[in-house]
């Protein structure tokens, strides 16, 4: 039931996007968001358009992983839409009915909204898809090590999130099993208002938040017996290298980047 | 009457690259009274099963029948059950929530709608059935020892007074004396009040010892469904799925390929011990 979420939902396969360094996909992404932000003239949308088609393709992701990525967003994007589409006056009418007119303005800028999100999305989605959790936090953590020289902790950074990305589908189970031993004895999840729901969740959350303790408790234990210290002098069993595929990949991006610039400038 | 399953399917993800088929038409009784020992081996559908049984899940084709009514049918409620079939999950010392030992096992003769006073002489028997001493009964349960928070998680489900109890691993990770007088606990309950247990265990010893009837699952599939003495004097055919036979049973069989007592399978401590004196007396 607690599928739909995309974020750390990793597709295994072997295309390109998969063994490119999770460096080069996470400045990519950086770039492709700036560029979502830029395009303005029809030419810069066909080209971010044809660049999320080209990407999901070659991810060899299947499609309805996407969809469903864009699925908890769907009312946003339907909500920027209506409100897009009622709310931007323009010159050119195209439907009056009463106080409620539609300008042309109206529906194109309510379509560019509404592209803009779903590209967001599908960007994102393309990153996590194609890229374990743990890579991405790698590629965060040496790519942002130059902050470690003022004292950002990088490394600790990192670690807290990774352990928090893996510890989603731990408590996520934990959570469907909590519920189901709590059904068994006759809790009631499903009626009553908002209060009474909310009171009703107690017998989930008390050994939830019990169990999350415990959980954090071993963990740390079995790091401190592994001589866990922080990240000073710590070396990885998989160090990130680049490679000729990489540094085409940053040309690649670099070049989208400079094309999408140009055109907002001259076209 | 008791509990049939007919034709049961179950599969996990459905359509995505994690689907797994993890009950494939499974057909049996539950019979009233028994003490059903399910065995199998890990991933075996053990767990999916039992869920079945009370109607955690729903199966994707077949039907589920209690004393004669599909538990699929609308006008049989679903809720009412969960009271009737109640569960003791792997672990249960984890679902423990309320302030004391008595509020937790309250919990569920509460949800069944009894008063106050019913739902607590309810959770008191119960407590009293697993042998929770009393000074515990308004102490919080997070401060009890594992052994004593797993007898209060099972009494909150046995204060349900269900008809059927099922137990996932019920010993998993006690002591041995926590885990003989657990076991002894439950067949005493069972006795007392005529009730239905099935035991998932991976315990054979355990299995042999408590149950009258032995199931056997291999990956989703019915392998075997006898008494313990059927079950367990295949023992090779229990190996073959990754399980093994009870202590007992292997000693026996390897005294008789020794030439001592010529029964074909043992699975009882008193009557091996009985074999070996006799058999000692002839010689």
């Amino acid at each position: 039931m607690r599928r739909n979420i995309t974020i750390g939902q990793y597709y295994p396969e072997n295309s390109i996007l998969h063994r490119l360094d999770p460096r080069v996909k996470l400045l990519g992404l950086i770039v492709f968001l700036v560029c979502v932000f830029l395009m303005d003239s029809y030419w810069s949308y066909g080209a971010v358009t044809a660049a999320v088609v080209i990407l999901v393709i070659i991810s060899r992701v299947p499609l309805r992983y996407f969809v469903r990525s864009l699925k908890p967003v769907f009312f946003i994007i339907i909500l920027t839409f209506i409100l897009n589409i009622f709310f931007t006056s323009g010159e050119e009418i195209l439907v009056k009915w009463g106080i409620i007119s539609i300008y042309k303005e109206g529906v194109i800028m309510a379509l560019k909204m509404s592209i803009r999100l779903i590209y967001l999305v599908l960007s994102s989605a393309l990153l996590t898809l194609t890229t374990t959790p743990n890579d991405i936090t790698d590629g965060m953590e040496k790519a942002l090590r130059p902050l470690n020289k003022i004292h950002v902790p990088i490394h600790e950074m990192t670690m807290m999130m990774t352990i928090a990305l893996r510890f989603i589908p731990i408590i996520s189970e934990e959570t469907d099993k909590i519920r189901k031993a709590q059904i068994s004895r006759g809790a009631d999840l499903e009626t009553g208002n908002i209060i009474k729901r909310a009171k009703n969740m107690v017998p989930i959350l008390v050994p939830l938040l019990v169990s999350s303790f415990r959980r954090a408790g071993d963990l740390a234990l079995a790091m401190d017996a592994r001589c866990y210290h922080g990240g000073e002098g710590r070396t990885k069993y998989k160090e990130l290298r680049y490679g000729k595929k990489d540094g085409i990949a940053y040309l690649m991006i670099l070049a989208f980047l400079a094309g999408i610039i140009l055109m907002r400038n001259f076209l | 009457m008791g509990l049939e399953f007919r034709n049961v399917n179950h599969t996990y993800n459905p359509g995505t690259t994690v689907e797994r088929h993890a009950l494939k038409d499974i057909s049996f009784t539950l019979e009233d009274g028994e003490y059903l020992g399910l065995i199998g081996h890990t991933g075996s559908g053990k767990s999916t099963l039992i869920q079945h049984m009370n109607g955690l899940l729903k199966a994707d084709s077949g039907d589920i029948l209690y004393d004669g009514q599909s538990i699929y049918d609308k006008s049989y409620s679903m809720n009412q059950h969960h009271f009737k079939v109640g569960m003791v999950f792997q672990y249960p010392e984890h679902q423990l929530f309320e302030t004391t030992v008595l509020k937790d096992v309250c919990f569920g003769p509460g949800n069944m709608g009894l008063s106050e006073d019913e739902a607590v002489s309810r959770a008191k028997e119960a407590l009293k059935l697993v042998e929770l001493p009393e000074i515990y009964w308004d102490k919080s349960p997070f401060i009890l020892s594992g052994g004593q928070k797993r007898r209060a998680a099972i009494a909150g489900v046995i204060a349900m007074d269900p008809k059927i109890l099922i137990m996932d691993e019920p010993a998993a990770g006690l002591d041995p004396e926590g885990r003989d007088s657990i076991l002894e606990s439950i067949s005493m309950i069972r006795k007392e009040r005529g009730i239905t247990v099935v035991l998932v265990s991976h315990n054979m010893d355990d299995v042999a010892k408590y149950a009258t009837r032995v199931l056997v699952l291999n990956k989703g599939s019915i392998y075997m469904d006898g008494t313990p003495k059927e079950v367990f004097s295949r023992t090779k055919e229990l190996y073959d799925v990754g399980l093994s036979a009870p202590g007992i049973t292997v000693i026996t069989e390897r005294l008789k390929s020794l030439g001592i007592g010529e029964e074909d399978c043992m699975i009882s401590m008193d009557d091996a011990a009985d074999m070996i004196a006799k058999s000692l007396r002839k010689g």
